[in-house]
């Protein structure tokens, strides 16, 4: 009975603020019943692909589509008024002077105004808000305040959904909660997704896709499982979790089993370094932290100093010698990003 | 659902880039032109006459005055506000939640409006003295008694009426900035005047500076008091040499100085600021846990509280009232004057306000709207006396001469020079409550961008548009020296009356259009107590 879900395309898609470029040749596909997380560090250019997903910015160049129709082009864009995308901000941004019922029969002006209440009505009651319609935002508590925002995104029926680091604004302790609850209202609807997110963990934990930004680039794509175990480079690696990179005269003797030649390092990551009896370097255990359930081991060996992870029940004894392996599988030899500057 | 192609909206059709600066380059330049027009015509005009007049006997003892005069308000403004607020903030004592807005009520009765009643109040006829006499079976000559026509009764008059400006600033500063400096103090031992003294006024001092420096470039611009009560002050001088002697260029060069003192205030308040800045050290506010002042020293603190309330309003409001109910005379046409300032304020807030909610809209969207705020605050720093020259000025440069429609013309365009800055700036606060992302949303949920603006912008703009129009509109009402220099004939306020009358020695006549005025001026005054009782950082 609804329509075919929809396909979010960006191809090869550029954007210039002031001669700087800011996204830079990005092509992405948002599928239906797929969420991508889009990380990246503050600047990556994330959220402007996110706007210029969602028609708030013109591109320079490239081309975006959803399901074959055109929404942007260097000569033309669709305004975002008449392209069907939901939004959700870190802020919420909800309207002060409407309730929420008002809030969510926003994007609903075009039926009749008894349909679109009983619409409203019904989305709040689904995100277990139907006694709240006529309260106003600032008597809603944060985790409300985004419950409607979601409703307020999905009652008009958008082909895609766009979220602008929507958990972040929020109380740590009721983080998960909302985004288990929003990302599980998303995924219910079965649109292609997009979230912008600087949380790697969380990301990795619930989107279906990740997608890495640096300068403007997509640098990889992939499941969660293909980024983490197979990144393409030390800044990916090092964006979804603690990596440590040795030039290859700081690798211990026996560490890595061949010589690595100049211009390569090795990047491991943290939980790739654990003691074990059959290990072929011997350290010291000069530091152990709690981290969550692990602990974070600082071992010395030959004065360098090698940070590891452990779960805690197997956590080293302060100040003992230990044998060390490196876990070849969490552990990555690129070409060293100062290799050209070494010289 | 498809989307059609052919809608799509291209965008050449947008206007190009520059013409949405136009607005904004005018308005610059009205703004600027008087205060420009004043400064250059003081620094270019040649010695006429009266300017050797002047300096051989005027300037330098009305230079004086003026800093004597803005030296001693000064020091009576923080022995007033800083222990009120202090009081206010930290104690509790009777009739405290009442004093903690009463005390901001002087800031609606303009400085002549008290300079008048103060007058009446002080004279050998008047109720004081009347009192002593009757009491002691003294004579008019056998006691000494202020006399509140002098640079001390002035100062007096000017610190009752502008006191509220560092209240207010110190107020905010003791209840939001240090409570955790002050829960440390404590927590270290210091006891409560140790407390005020090594860090409650330390930390709030950029805040209490700003609010004396707002006071004393009020009491700088004060014509209406000084003038009645025969203080030569630099205002007074240039209004004189204005219209007594007829000589432009004099009044000039006495508007230059009063610029440069304009001007070193504000370098001074900038100065002071240095590194420290106005600067919350914590975000953290919590509902102050006040110690109750007992006994004596509570009814001592609501004493002081109430005394000062009394000076800076009811005592001088209640006389005028006495006044008026008294007599009965209520001078000619006070219909007419009544009209005649709706109309000005509501003409002059109009065009404020249009000029105001222009610059709020393109805030921080390049060098030329820093440009057209710069001289908003600019014109709002500059006394209006001054303004006024400086349109007299630029009106004679264009060869034009000052007539009926005309002087209406340039009296709004002084105004809207004076006071956009009064406006613009709770309309960009009332604006910034609709961020980026929330007309974002609107469009994703189909609204384009003009209906944004009725939909969401001016919804959520509108309770501080009204605030800016009505301040817009009370100040008006209550200016003084640039009305009076530039109205045309039969065009006189209320202010002009109540002026005219009372140095006419006809007080009771003067006593309803000052409670009028003062009656206006109240109800901003209330909805900013209002707005800021409910204004807690961090609640």
């Amino acid at each position: 009975m609804s329509a075919p879900l929809a396909r979010l395309t960006a191809s090869h898609v550029t954007k210039l603020f002031d001669g700087k470029t800011v996204v830079e040749d990005v092509s992405l596909t948002l599928e239906p019943h797929t969420i991508t997380a889009l990380l990246g560090e503050s600047g990556a250019g994330k959220s402007t692909l996110l706007r210029l997903l969602a028609g708030l910015e013109d591109l320079d160049a490239g081309e975006i589509r959803i399901s074959g129709q055109v929404l942007s082009t260097p000569h033309k864009t669709v305004p975002p008024e008449r392209r069907k995308t939901g939004l959700i901000f870190q802020d919420f941004a909800l309207f002060p002077h409407m309730t929420a019922g008002e809030n969510v029969r926003f994007g609903l002006s075009h039926l009749p105004k008894p349909d679109g209440k009983a619409i409203a009505q019904r989305w709040l009651e689904r995100m277990g808000l139907g006694e709240r319609a006529h309260a106003y935002p600032h008597q809603l508590s944060g985790g409300e305040q985004q419950r409607v925002a979601i409703a307020r995104a999905l009652a008009p029926k958008p082909e895609a959904m766009l979220l602008d680091e929507p958990f972040s604004g929020l109380d740590p302790a009721l983080r998960d909660e909302v985004a288990d609850f929003t990302l599980g209202a998303v995924r219910e609807s079965g649109l292609p997704a997009l979230l912008v997110s600087h949380d790697a963990q969380a990301a990795m934990a619930r989107a279906d896709r990740i997608a890495i930004m640096r300068d403007g680039k997509l640098v990889q794509v992939g499941t969660p499982d293909e980024v983490y175990d197979h990144p393409v480079d030390a800044g990916v690696a090092a964006a979804l979790g603690p990596v440590v990179t040795l030039s290859p005269g700081e690798i211990p003797d026996g560490l890595w089993p061949k010589r690595l030649p100049p211009g390569e390092a090795l990047t491991y990551r943290e939980e790739a370094l654990v003691p074990h009896e059959a290990g072929k370097i011997s350290a010291q255990v000069t530091s152990i932290r709690r981290i969550g359930a692990d602990v974070r081991v600082i071992y010395e060996c030959g004065g360098q100093h090698l940070p590891g992870r452990v779960a805690s029940q197997n956590r080293p004894v302060l100040g003992d010698q230990v044998k060390l392996t490196l876990d070849p599988s969490a552990s990555f030899v690129f070409k060293s990003p100062s290799s050209g500057r070494a010289q | 659902m498809a989307i059609d192609i052919v809608t799509v909206v291209p965008r050449s059709l947008a206007l190009p880039a520059w013409t949405a600066q136009l607005p904004l380059a005018l308005i610059t330049l009205v703004l600027a032109t008087p205060v420009l027009a004043a400064a250059l015509s003081g620094l270019l005009a040649g010695g006429g006459e009266t300017w050797q007049h002047i300096l051989a006997t005027d300037l330098w003892s009305t230079t004086l005055t003026t800093i004597l005069m803005l030296a001693l308000t000064g020091a009576l403004i923080l022995a007033i506000a800083i222990p009120a607020a202090w009081l206010v903030t930290m104690y509790s004592f009777p009739g405290r939640a009442i004093f903690e807005w009463l005390l901001i009520l002087p800031l609606a009765a303009p400085g002549y409006v008290l300079a008048i009643s103060y007058y009446d109040l002080m004279s050998v006829s008047g109720p004081l003295q009347s009192a002593i006499r009757k009491a002691t079976d003294w004579g008019a000559r056998d006691y000494w008694f202020p006399d509140i026509t002098s640079l001390p009764g002035l100062c007096f008059v000017l610190a009752v009426a502008l006191y509220p400006y560092v209240y207010l600033t110190a107020r905010a500063a003791f209840t939001t900035t240090s409570i955790c400096a002050i829960d440390a103090a404590r927590t270290l031992g210091a006891r409560p005047v140790s407390v005020l003294w090594r860090v409650a006024i330390p930390s709030a001092r950029p805040a209490i500076v700003a609010g004396l420096t707002l006071a004393l470039m009020e009491a700088a611009a004060d014509y209406g008091a000084a003038g009645f009560l025969g203080v030569r002050t630099l205002t007074v001088g240039l209004f004189r040499a204005w219209s007594s002697y007829g000589d432009a260029a004099a009044a000039a060069r006495m508007a230059l100085i009063l610029l440069a003192l304009a001007i070193g205030l504000q370098w001074l308040e900038r100065l002071q600021r240095g590194e420290a800045g106005v600067q919350a050290t914590s975000k953290r506010w919590q509902a102050l846990e006040r110690p109750r002042l007992a006994g004596a020293s509570g009814w001592l603190a609501a004493g002081f509280c109430g005394l000062v309330f009394a000076l800076g309003f009811g005592l001088p409001v209640l006389r005028l009232g006495w006044i008026a109910l008294e007599t009965g005379d209520h001078g000619a046409n006070f219909g007419g004057a009544l009209v005649t300032s709706l109309l000005l304020a509501s003409a002059g807030a109009g065009v404020s306000f249009l000029i105001g909610i222009t610059i709020a809209l393109y805030a921080r969207r390049g060098w030329l709207a820093r440009l057209a705020k710069l001289a908003a605050s600019g014109g709002y720093a500059v006394p209006g006396a001054v303004l006024a020259l400086g349109g007299l000025v630029a009106l004679s440069q264009m060869g034009l001469n000052m007539a009926g429609g005309l002087a209406l013309l340039i009296l709004i365009w002084i105004y809207a020079a004076r006071f956009t800055a009064a406006g613009a700036q709770p309309m960009e606060a009332a604006l910034a409550r609709a961020p980026r992302s929330m007309g974002d949303a609107a469009r994703a949920l189909g609204t384009p961008p003009l209906q944004r603006i009725w939909r969401i912008d001016l919804p959520i703009a509108f309770s501080g548009a009204l605030v800016a129009a009505l301040i817009l509109f009370v100040e008006i009402l209550k200016e003084l020296p640039a009305t009076l220099m530039l109205r045309p004939a039969n065009w006189d306020t209320l202010a002009v009356r109540a002026y005219a009358y009372a140095s006419d020695e006809r007080l009771a006549a003067a006593a309803l259009p000052c409670l009028l005025i003062t009656a206006a001026g109240l109800v901003p005054v209330i909805l900013l107590s209002w707005r800021l009782s409910r204004a807690r950082p961090g609640s």
